[in-house]
């Protein structure tokens, strides 16, 4: 390509128009941490799924994805990651991600069963994936390599609609190359029908006090909004639950994410920990809004008198979690 | 030789960022677009180290991008986004990015602005274009020549040449 190209030198220009910020690195092996994390609780979940199952016959559509590819900020877990505890005893109530609702069934299961047939037996679509959902049935669908510039032509959605799908997306054939699988593909196709609904819950509590954090449970079609008790009528109304449609659900809880963030900040101002053997790694509300996880480097001893002494900091409970030194929590190189 | 991650990130993600500000235009989301490609990759590292990261890297950012606008193509979301802190620095110097580019470059599909920035960025053939795409030469071609008619078309005219 012509190195005095316009296009080539603007582009080039777009490029390097960003620089990451020294902070960039640190966020992104907090990031490895988180997932991998995540990773061995959503084992450990699906895990005690299949023992429910076998045992008392619990039929669950869990919003717990084995598959790598959660982009979701929060993850739905049956069981939350218990890392290790400052002394080994059993992890405390402090969950580091937001349990799943209560699981919904999907409507009219029948129905959608029976247009996953039809849309399989499809002649003139070639239908990748059919799958019953709450919020009803996706297709996905195989580009038939026509116009590049074209997603899914009126005709093929219309065709698709008349044998049941409810959604219908390209099927992303690189996609599992990069964790996207069929099922990760039906995923996101359900969480982004949920983005409107948080896009509207966040419109109808803009400037409200209490806001203590929004979930999304693709699979189950379920926004939960948790608010610091006692939720103001004006949020719980907000509540909803529709078959098919996706489902709000409105929890109280202790604490909100402002007076988290201000309890976090009050402990990474306190001068007093500086010759402490705390050193704080990191800050997070509990997921169910009960207090504040602490992450430090190294174990302490004494950990209940440390709890106690720091939520008197921090103005609510808090639990510490060991989180290693951030250059060991490195993944081995 | 077998790397290790921490120094791959801090060599990778200038270059990543840089690929992805130039595919979506805004320095948030493509720090959100690096963070999570180089978080996949770190959580695969043992399996991804010996072998070429980079690419993996580079190829999930792409991909991934092409997702989030496929996403965002097919609904409107109402509301304003949420401002985020992205770790993310302009060059405080001058701007150097073109006014009529970022137009430009939204008016292009996501396959199509993908195949363009693959191609002045990395210097990726078709065939390269198409492996990052995950499609065919023939499509990735398709995808390259549209997107850089499509941009000429709009590129200011240049004055300042100096001749042929």
């Amino acid at each position: 390509m012509d190195e005095t190209d316009e296009v080539t030198r603007a582009v080039r220009g777009l490029a390097g128009a960003v620089t990451p910020a020294p902070e960039a690195a640190l966020l992104v092996h907090r990031g490895v941490r988180r997932r991998r994390r995540r990773r061995l609780a959503v084992a450990a979940a699906a895990g005690a799924t299949a023992t429910a199952m076998s045992v008392g016959g619990v039929v669950t559509l869990g919003p717990g994805d084995a598959g790598p590819a959660d982009g979701d900020r929060r993850v739905a877990v049956a069981s939350d990651p218990e890392p290790s505890t400052p002394t080994g005893r059993p992890a405390p109530a402090c969950p580091e991600a937001v349990a799943a609702p209560p699981t919904r069934a999907v409507p009219d299961l029948e129905d959608q069963r029976r247009a996953v047939v039809r849309l399989r037996s499809l002649s003139s679509v070639q239908v990748v994936r059919a799958v019953p959902t709450p919020l009803g049935v996706v297709a996905l669908v195989a580009d038939d390599g026509g116009d590049p510039d074209l997603t899914l032509p009126p005709d093929v959605v219309g065709v698709l609609r008349a044998a049941g799908a409810r959604w219908a997306y390209e099927w992303d054939p690189s996609g599992p190359a990069v964790g996207l699988d069929a099922a990760a593909q039906v995923r996101q196709v359900l969480a982004w029908q949920l983005d409107p609904v948080v896009a509207d819950l966040r419109r109808a509590t803009a400037g409200l006090p209490g806001a203590a954090g929004l979930a999304v449970f693709p699979e189950a079609g379920t926004v939960l909004l948790q608010w610091r008790a006692p939720v103001p009528a004006q949020v719980a109304a907000l509540a909803r639950d529709e078959p098919g449609e996706v489902q709000v659900v409105v929890e109280g809880v202790r604490y909100s994410e402002r007076d988290v963030r201000e309890a976090g900040q009050r402990l990474w101002d306190d001068a007093g920990l500086a010759d402490s053997p705390i050193d704080l790694v990191s800050t997070s509300g509990c997921g169910d809004g009960s207090g504040l996880r602490v992450g430090i480097a190294t174990a302490v001893r004494d950990v209940d008198g440390w709890e106690e002494r720091l939520a008197e900091v921090a103005g609510m409970p808090v639990t510490l979690v060991v989180e290693g030194p951030i250059d060991e929590l490195l993944p081995a190189g | 030789m077998r790397q290790d991650f921490a120094a791959f990130v801090e060599a990778e993600t200038p270059r990543l960022l840089g690929l992805a500000h130039a595919l979506t235009g805004d320095p948030h989301d493509a720090w959100d677009l690096v963070q999570e490609s180089l978080t996949r990759v770190g959580v695969r590292w043992r399996r991804l180290a010996d072998g070429n990261p980079g690419g993996y890297a580079r190829t999930t950012l792409v991909r991934l991008n092409i997702d989030r606008a496929r996403r965002r193509r097919r609904e409107t979301l109402p509301g304003e986004v949420p401002e985020r802190a992205a770790p993310v620095v302009r060059i405080p110097l001058e701007d150097p990015v073109e006014p009529w580019l970022l137009e430009a470059l939204a008016a292009l599909t996501p396959q199509q602005r993908s195949a363009v920035v693959l191609r002045v960025l990395e210097d990726l053939d078709h065939a390269g274009i198409a492996e990052r795409l995950g499609c065919s030469v023939g499509t990735a071609r398709s995808h390259l020549s549209r997107g850089l008619s499509r941009l000429r078309e709009r590129a200011p005219a240049r004055t300042d040449l100096g001749g042929t």
